[in-house]
């Protein structure tokens, strides 16, 4: 499970969280299996937080040696 | 006497009057380059020549950065400068300082067919596409180092997303050599596994755009493993390198939009399937416990002890209701008797008695209502309100009481 989210680009996490939603909203669903759905769903969140990165980046130019500098 | 001039006179004279015409200081020609020679200098030396005529052209090294292409025998050009004369040979030649190839109409036959070319190829085609992954953590861009181009995507990617990692390729866009620039940058930076590239410049003339147009671009543009955006000009150009990159953006600052995710809106959506799905599972839960107490409810009104309670509240009701109805029937009873004794009143001998009046029997308590039961020395027994007297006959006499 963990090594499969950690392939899950951010669009195919919307596309699963989207079907978790959509299955807790069934009715007939077992509690037992909400539960591992609102499991699933939480960690798939986390994960997806974590792969937002924020932090500020500085703008590297190439310089003609194919070397990186910074802008 | 005719006055005799020295050749330098003559032609410094002739050189005069074409330095102080109007038109031929600031002129355009039209024509076919042939003799095209690029010295080490630097100049270069051509012609230009149409179906009856020729003249002699020499564009300057410090005058190139009007020639933004590879001139060759065979183009057709519009060159811009002045004509003068050259004492030294005695000849006038167009000192070129603006070499274009001629007119739009030629270009875009040589779009159209490299167009055309590079379509059979398959270059275009959908299959080749690669998507632009929706989160772009690290994006290329190969165009100008500086200009609006360069700052727009700079602006634009920044501000969508602060953690994006820009790397940019200072490319020539424009020029001679501009099309290898771009195809170098694109190579350069598909080496480094990026997520996506940006490769274009900003607004220009078709011929300031025609780089993209070059086989060479188009070529480094479907070569790439990695996604490649074109933001060529404004939005209405459109250029051989827009049609073989995976996605075309109109402007630059469009292709920094289409490749940058706004960070801010991405969290929101998180944020809002987190709170839905909080929402669906508080839901699920207070359903559940909505049945159990459902449940709870139905096994209790089941269960013995409620139907003891049940019975046990029956019994009482009833014993509740005989009580009841003992009690009406005895206050009816009571009713009736109060009746009859007041009707039984009435009736009473007592109550005669009571007002003075005495019954008569003999001693052996039958009535005497008549003179011709007794005699002398009978007993009798007359009894009044309050007890009996016993008598004896003194006298029986017939009484007439009324008159017949």
């Amino acid at each position: 499970m963990q090594e499969k989210e950690e392939e899950l680009t951010l669009e195919e996490a919307f596309t699963r969280l989207d079907e978790m939603l959509e299955r807790l909203e069934d009715r007939e669903l077992p509690l037992e299996e909400s539960f591992q759905l609102y499991q699933q769903g939480m960690e798939l969140l986390k994960h997806c937080n974590e792969k937002i990165d924020t932090v500020e980046k500085k703008i590297l130019i190439m310089n003609g040696d194919g070397g990186l500098d910074e802008f | 006497m005719q006055k005799v001039y020295s050749v330098s006179q003559i032609n410094t004279y002739i050189r005069n009057m074409f330095t102080q015409d109007f038109v031929l200081n600031r002129v355009s020609i039209r024509g076919e380059v042939s003799n095209c020679k690029y010295h080490t200098s630097g100049h270069i030396y051509f012609s230009l020549k149409d179906a009856s005529g020729t003249i002699a052209c020499i564009m300057f090294a410090g005058a190139r950065k009007g020639l933004a292409f590879r001139m060759s025998d065979g183009q057709q050009v519009v060159a811009e400068g002045s004509v003068n004369v050259y004492e030294r040979d005695g000849k006038y030649q167009l000192y070129a300082n603006r070499i274009r190839l001629d007119g739009a109409g030629l270009l875009y036959e040589k779009f159209l067919a490299l167009k055309q070319e590079l379509e059979e190829m398959g270059m275009f085609a959908p299959e080749y596409k690669k998507r632009i992954p929706p989160y772009v953590r690290r994006l290329g861009v190969v165009t100008a180092p500086t200009g609006a181009a360069v700052r727009d995507i700079i602006n634009i990617s920044t501000r969508r997303n602060p953690g994006i990692q820009l790397i940019l390729y200072p490319a020539k866009v424009q020029g001679e050599g501009a099309a290898e620039s771009v195809a170098e940058g694109l190579h350069r930076l598909d080496a480094l596994n990026l997520d996506a590239i940006i490769v274009g410049r900003g607004g220009g003339s078709i011929e300031d755009l025609w780089a993209f147009n070059e086989e060479t671009v188009a070529r480094a543009i479907f070569s790439c493993k990695t996604p490649v955006i074109s933001a060529v000009g404004h939005e209405t150009d459109t250029t051989i390198a827009d049609f073989v990159a995976d996605l075309r953006a109109p402007t630059p600052s469009a292709a920094a939009e289409l490749a940058v995710m706004d960070v801010q809106s991405v969290l929101l959506r998180l944020d809002d399937c987190g709170e839905q799905l909080e929402r669906l599972m508080e839901f699920r839960i207070h359903e559940y416990r909505m049945k159990l107490e459902g449940y709870r409810m139905r096994l209790e009104y089941a269960s013995p002890v409620q139907r003891i309670r049940e019975q046990r509240q029956r019994a009482a009701d009833a014993e509740e209701a005989l009580r009841r109805e003992t009690e009406r029937i005895l206050q009816d009873r009571r009713h009736r008797m109060s009746v009859y004794i007041e009707r039984m009143k009435g009736l009473s001998p007592l109550e005669k008695l009571s007002q003075g009046y005495a019954a008569v029997t003999d001693p052996v308590g039958r009535r005497v209502y008549s003179v011709e039961q007794v005699k002398k020395d009978d007993a009798l027994e007359l009894f009044v309100s309050d007890g009996k007297i016993t008598a004896s006959v003194t006298e029986a006499e017939p009484l007439r009481l009324y008159d017949p």
